[in-house]
């Protein structure tokens, strides 16, 4: 396909904005795993912090690779000295402390766990209710809409939730991560509005060959549907990963404890505020460096960015190319 | 229409659902006890009966596990078994209430602050333990407390709403660490350069070292940009600027005793005088000017970085060690070659006042459950397990860190001084250790948190020592380094120790703490005039600050008839 | 067998009702039963908002105080100054913030280069995975009067700007940030909502020789204004939260006066924080929320002859 040149131009203006708000938006990974990957005090340096360690030892070595005229008089350190109090600056001290947590490991099966079933539960029951949801020809429609709606914005609060929790017996069961959240409203509402978009006729031709409407849903409307539920497994899985409020209420089992839990906890073992405000007493506290903060950070997201770009493959264009038949 | 009445047809419906559904649950979860009394005279305790004692204790340990080395040692003294709940501080705020009301009460509970007393006995999660049974009980931990902080037995005195009669809730802890007030520090390499051989010791010399470092440009930084006097954080008024303050005889946050009656430091002239001081600094530029928005970390980090040449907070004795890699000194070394620090003392004002906020002996309180009415005796034990720990220096230690030997040793041997060779037990020939030269952790206890996993003594014992006994342990440099720079008389505590132990304090004192940081900061940046504090003065007074004022006046009252129960003698520092 | 006729609008009596529509009744089942357990019934517990509770008493024993509850919420010093400024910040979000992601989700849509634009896709979440204690300890860094930011203003020949010190600035500071945070993930959905547009109405245009200016125009834009409705509608439900976490991390003394909102009030108001008041506190939030939705919603619906509506 021929483009103008005004297309070309936007083209390269869109590249230019693009790749602007990536490294804005990148910048404070970069700062954390540079931080988490800094010795402690260098963790404290003044400074962008994209490079871990004391980055102008990095520029010092490499003038001095490249200069030539040395003053003699002056005590000269040579290219391998700086490089070497560069590394002095490094240190991996707090990965090792965080991986070495004993219950990192349980912890990380259980957010695994959780994010997997959960997502796959979610989206199971979101499809379920959105589709008749979508029909406008369903009963009651309105009414159960509004049933959603209202749930997205009252809420009972904590205390009669932690004692219908603890009164079907869900405290300490790793079914206490899947249950309670099990569907949101938004979503709901979300998946409902791109099933609407789905056209009815396709429905209609499959149910003239007798299909049900089980059949309907799951064969027609969500394999139309990907990118809808490709963004809702994305919400879905990023909530449950990113969890540990329900982790702290409900569960005491430490063999059920998620990662965001433990991490958090070796985050909070040295905190010190609550210490300085006088509400906690003991002399033991020793504050968590930023490094350690920082690491538990890297640890929690790389997941994540992992799995990114191939829920991503579902944004691609063209899905209903060639499906429909109108 | 039809649609609309469907609708309300299906509301009606969920909600009839909703409701039968609910008269399913049972009304609320512990019974109604509000008026159950124990009759003490009765109860007797057996040490040879096992109880079991389930336990919130300090929630300072997230990571523990329950059968820690001190807790079986104190469940084999006291003949009992201890059934532990470990939360951290952020779970116990948001869990405690809710466990409580789902009906988990636990026979011990910690209880941060008098707020969370006074809620939870008006709940009625809390069992009511008058005074006399704790002085029968507990003896030596009524003396500790009347000697180090009598003013908490102020935190665990409820009065009821129904009948205005007092009753106590709890048993108050205290804190010995908690008198040595915080020591400034000092660039010395820059007080150097600009000509001083001591730090300085008066607001003026302070001034005037502030006043140099700006001239000659001290940052080593390559943006050259440095070399302010100071920064300060704002959001922490229990910190914030408070040696300048103490300077003048005040803490600004705080309630003092002056002339025979309680009042608020921060509304005094003399805290006019130290914001007029400090507003002038700040228009000389010996402020830095982030001042309105650093938090603690961000101070730290100017201070390391070379921004700034004196911090009010850290001078301890761990951040002044070099042989410490995440010690202040150590750490200030890697970020700005050729930095050294000094710890110096808390500057003298224009009267001769010299201090610096601490919190106090204070600490926090421990309750007993409702469900220990069942059992009283388990009251009775506990307070006995306690005594014991103020009582005997060796268990006081055991709870503290450990067991010698195992967890921890002194520092160095002791040597001969004739021979200056390390001392040997002539029986066994084992090195004989130094019990001056400190205390440091053997093998894994080293990690703070190894020991907080294991050694969990201090969440059932919140640190109950006496005073002398952590003096003994710590090496004689230690000693004379807090006498010198951290000595107890430079401290200043709130009146109560707790400012917010007020009964209107939910109500009016955090509106009003915001009110006063916002003048202060507003008038230190130049924002308003000093005659906007004469406005604030008055503001303060007719937004809840009479009331509060009144309030503890009568408050004082209160503690001095309970102090007559007690048997505090000392009158205070009236 | 089936139901064929679900076009035909028609009335019939319930028991048709039930035999037409019973398999999408039955799909219905699982969900509602889910929200009535899971919502419906701890909602019973919004009743202590006008309760003095005690938790010995329970919550239906607890003795009723009518509207002290909220009387106590609304009466504090400085309520309305928090409240407007709530108001105020949520409103700019709304403005400000609410278009951002569909530009992004249209820009990374006109990337034709896939590798870069999953990349950039990639790159623009990441704000939204870190919390604010760290955000704010990185932006208290960036924006110091004299960080990396302020040391180019001052390079460009300007006075160093106040950015967290400043009333008005740290608003701007707090909405900018704001969308700078979730602008990547808030696009997701509408990138999801661009790979649903058949490609052949495209294909179509161009036939027609419209250039991808006007296939934006009139093919894209239009695709996106369901999905835009009904996120700006639900957006409406929680208006009264301007961003405690966000908040809370960057904002000082110097400019409570414009960025101490409803929760940073509400930490003060309700400092022991008992559970009626704090109840009292998020019913009101919630009513609030709800009366701007069900508006909002009746005039989208108005407006569009019921296209753009929730439902």
């Amino acid at each position: 396909m021929p483009r103008s040149r005004g297309e070309k131009l936007f083209g390269l203006v869109n590249g230019v904005l693009l790749t602007v708000l990536a490294v804005v938006t990148a910048y404070p990974f970069l700062y954390t795993v540079s931080i988490s990957l800094s010795s402690a005090a260098e963790a404290e340096r003044s400074g962008f912090h994209i490079v871990p360690g004391n980055s102008s030892l990095l520029w010092e070595a490499f003038r001095e690779t490249f200069s030539e005229n040395d003053d003699p008089n002056e005590p000269h350190r040579t290219a391998c000295d700086y490089l070497t109090e560069y590394g002095d600056g490094l240190s991996l001290v707090s990965y090792r402390k965080v991986l070495s947590d004993p219950d990192i490991r349980t912890g990380y099966l259980n957010s695994i766990g959780r994010t997997v079933l959960g997502t796959l539960a979610t989206l199971f029951m979101t499809c379920l209710i959105a589709y008749p949801l979508s029909r406008r020809c369903m009963p009651w429609r309105r009414s159960v809409m509004w049933l959603l709606l209202f749930t997205m914005i009252f809420s009972g609060g904590l205390i009669p939730t932690y004692i219908l929790i603890s009164r079907i017996g869900l405290i300490d069961r790793f079914m206490v991560y899947i249950l309670p959240g099990l569907l949101s409203g938004f979503s709901v509402i979300v998946v409902k509005n791109f099933f609407q978009a789905v056209p009815e006729s396709l429905g209609e031709a499959a149910r003239m060959d007798g299909a049900s409407e089980w059949a309907i849903l799951w064969r027609i409307y969500v394999p139309l549907s990907k990118p809808v539920l490709a963004t809702v497994a994305l919400w879905t899985a990023v909530a449950h990963w990113n969890a540990w409020f329900d982790a702290m209420l409900y569960v005491h089992d430490r063999k059920l404890q998620v990662l965001q839990s433990v991490l958090r906890r070796i985050v909070i073992e040295g905190n010190t505020e609550l210490v300085e405000k006088g509400l906690v007493q003991a002399d033991q506290f020793a504050s968590t460096p930023e490094t350690i903060k920082a690491a538990t950070v890297v640890i929690t997201i790389l997941p994540i960015l992992l799995v990114c770009p191939f829920v991503q493959r579902f944004f691609v264009k063209g899905i209903m190319l060639g499906s429909v038949k109108e | 229409m039809t649609r609309q009445r469907r609708m309300a047809a299906s509301m009606v419906l969920l909600l009839i659902l909703a409701l039968t559904l609910f008269t399913i649950f049972p009304n609320g979860s512990a019974e109604n006890v509000k008026h159950v009394e124990v009759d003490w005279s009765t109860v007797q305790d057996d040490p040879t009966v096992h109880l079991t004692i389930t336990w919130l204790g300090v929630p300072g340990f997230p990571n523990a596990e329950e059968g820690g080395f001190v807790e079986r040692v104190l469940e084999e003294r006291f003949n009992i078994d201890i059934k532990p709940i470990f939360l951290d501080q952020h779970a116990y705020a948001i869990k405690k209430p809710l466990m409580l009301s789902g009906g988990i009460v636990p026979d011990v509970i910690y209880e941060a602050d008098p707020v969370a007393v006074q809620k939870d006995a008006r709940h009625g999660f809390l069992l009511e333990i008058p005074h006399s049974v704790i002085l029968q009980h507990a003896p030596d931990l009524v003396n500790l407390i009347n000697e180090v902080a009598p003013e908490t037995w102020l935190y665990p005195y409820c009065l009821d709403e129904d009948t205005s009669l007092g009753r106590n809730m709890g048993v108050p802890n205290v804190w010995v660490d908690g008198v040595y007030p915080p020591a400034p520090v000092w660039r010395s390499d820059w007080l150097r350069t600009v000509g001083f051989d001591t730090p300085p010791h008066t607001l003026d010399q302070m001034e005037q070292a502030f006043r140099l470092f700006r001239q000659h440009n001290l940052s080593q930084l390559p943006d050259g940009i440095g070399g302010y006097g100071m920064t300060a954080n704002m959001h922490t008024w229990w910190s914030f600027c408070s040696e300048v303050f103490g300077a003048y005889g005040i803490t600004p946050f705080d309630w003092m005793y002056r002339d025979g009656r309680v009042i608020w430091g921060g509304v005094q002239q003399d805290a006019k005088e130290a914001l007029k001081l400090l507003q002038r600094w700040y228009a000389e530029q010996l402020i830095h000017p982030d001042f309105l928005s650093d938090r603690r970390s961000d101070v730290r980090r100017k201070f390391l970085n070379g921004r700034i040449g004196y911090v009010n907070w850290y001078g301890s004795w761990g951040n002044m060690r070099l042989d410490v890699p995440t010690s202040l000194a150590r750490q200030v070394q890697t970020l700005s070659p050729g930095a050294a620090l000094v710890v110096g003392p808390h500057p003298t004002g224009p009267h001769g006042h010299r201090g610096m906020r601490v919190w106090g002996g204070g600490g926090n309180i421990m309750a007993f459950g409702i469900t220990c009415r069942q059992d009283p005796r388990k009251v009775l034990r506990v307070l006995r397990l306690w005594n014991e720990v103020v009582k005997d220096k060796q268990l006081s230690i055991l709870c503290g860190i450990g067991k010698r030997g195992m967890h921890w040793d002194y520092q160095s041997p002791r040597v001969d001084p004739q021979t200056g060779t390390t001392m040997r037990d002539p029986t066994t020939g084992s090195v004989i250790m130094d019990a001056t030269s400190g205390v440091t952790f053997i093998g894994p206890w080293a990690s703070p948190s190894y020991r907080k996993r294991h050694l969990t003594g201090y969440c059932f014992t919140p640190n109950l020592k006496r005073p002398e006994h952590v003096r003994s342990l710590r090496s004689a440099e230690h000693n004379a380094f807090m006498d010198r720079y951290r000595h107890p008389k430079w401290g200043r505590p709130d009146y109560f120790l707790k400012p917010d132990v007020v009964p209107s304090a939910d109500r009016y004192l955090l509106h009003l703490r915001m009110l006063q940081q916002r003048v202060y900061a507003d008038i230190i940046a130049g924002r308003q005039e000093m005659k906007a504090f004469d406005q604030f003065v008055e503001d303060w007074h007719t937004q809840g600050g009479s009331v509060l004022t009144a309030e503890a006046n009568e408050l004082r009252e209160q503690m001095h008839q309970i102090w007559q129960k007690v048997g505090v003698q000392r009158g205070n520092a009236e | 067998m089936k139901p064929r006729d679900s076009a035909i609008p028609a009335r019939p009596a319930s028991r048709r009702v039930w035999a037409r529509h019973r398999s999408l009744l039955f799909m219905c089942v699982p969900a509602i039963a889910y929200f009535v357990i899971f919502h419906y019934i701890p909602m019973y517990g919004l009743v202590i908002a006008f309760k003095d509770f005690r938790v010995s008493e329970g919550v239906m024993g607890s003795d009723w105080n009518g509207l002290e509850n909220f009387r106590r919420l609304f009466t504090g010093p400085s309520f309305l100054q928090a409240l407007r400024n709530t108001v105020v910040i949520s409103f700019l979000r709304l403005i400000v913030g609410f278009f951002a992601p569909v530009v992004l989700a249209l820009l990374l849509n006109e990337m034709r280069i896939a590798w870069f634009r999953r990349g950039v896709q990639t790159l623009t979440y990441l704000p939204y995975f870190f919390s604010w204690v760290i955000l704010g300890g990185i932006f208290r860094m960036l924006l110091a009067s004299d960080g990396p930011i302020n040391v180019l203003i001052v390079s460009l020949g300007m006075e160093p700007i106040p950015f967290l010190t400043h009333p008005g600035w740290f608003i701007l500071v707090i909405i900018i940030s704001g969308i700078w945070q979730s602008v990547g993930w808030g696009a997701v959905i509408y990138l999801a909502a661009l790979s649903s547009i058949p490609q052949h109405l495209y294909e179509a245009a161009t036939v027609d020789g419209a250039g991808r200016w006007k296939q934006t125009l009139h093919i894209t834009l239009p695709a996106l204004v369901p999905t835009m409705a009904v996120l700006f509608i639900l957006s409406l439900g929680h208006v009264l939260n301007a961003g405690f976490d966000q908040i809370y991390n960057l904002y000082g003394p110097a400019v409570f006066s414009t960025s101490d909102i409803l929760d940073t009030y509400m930490l003060r108001q309700l400092q022991a924080m008992d559970f009626a008041e704090g109840t009292a506190t998020g019913l009101f939030k919630s009513v609030i929320g709800m009366v701007l939705i069900v508006a909002v919603n009746t005039m989208a619906n108005r407006m569009s002859d019921g296209e753009h509506g929730l439902f």
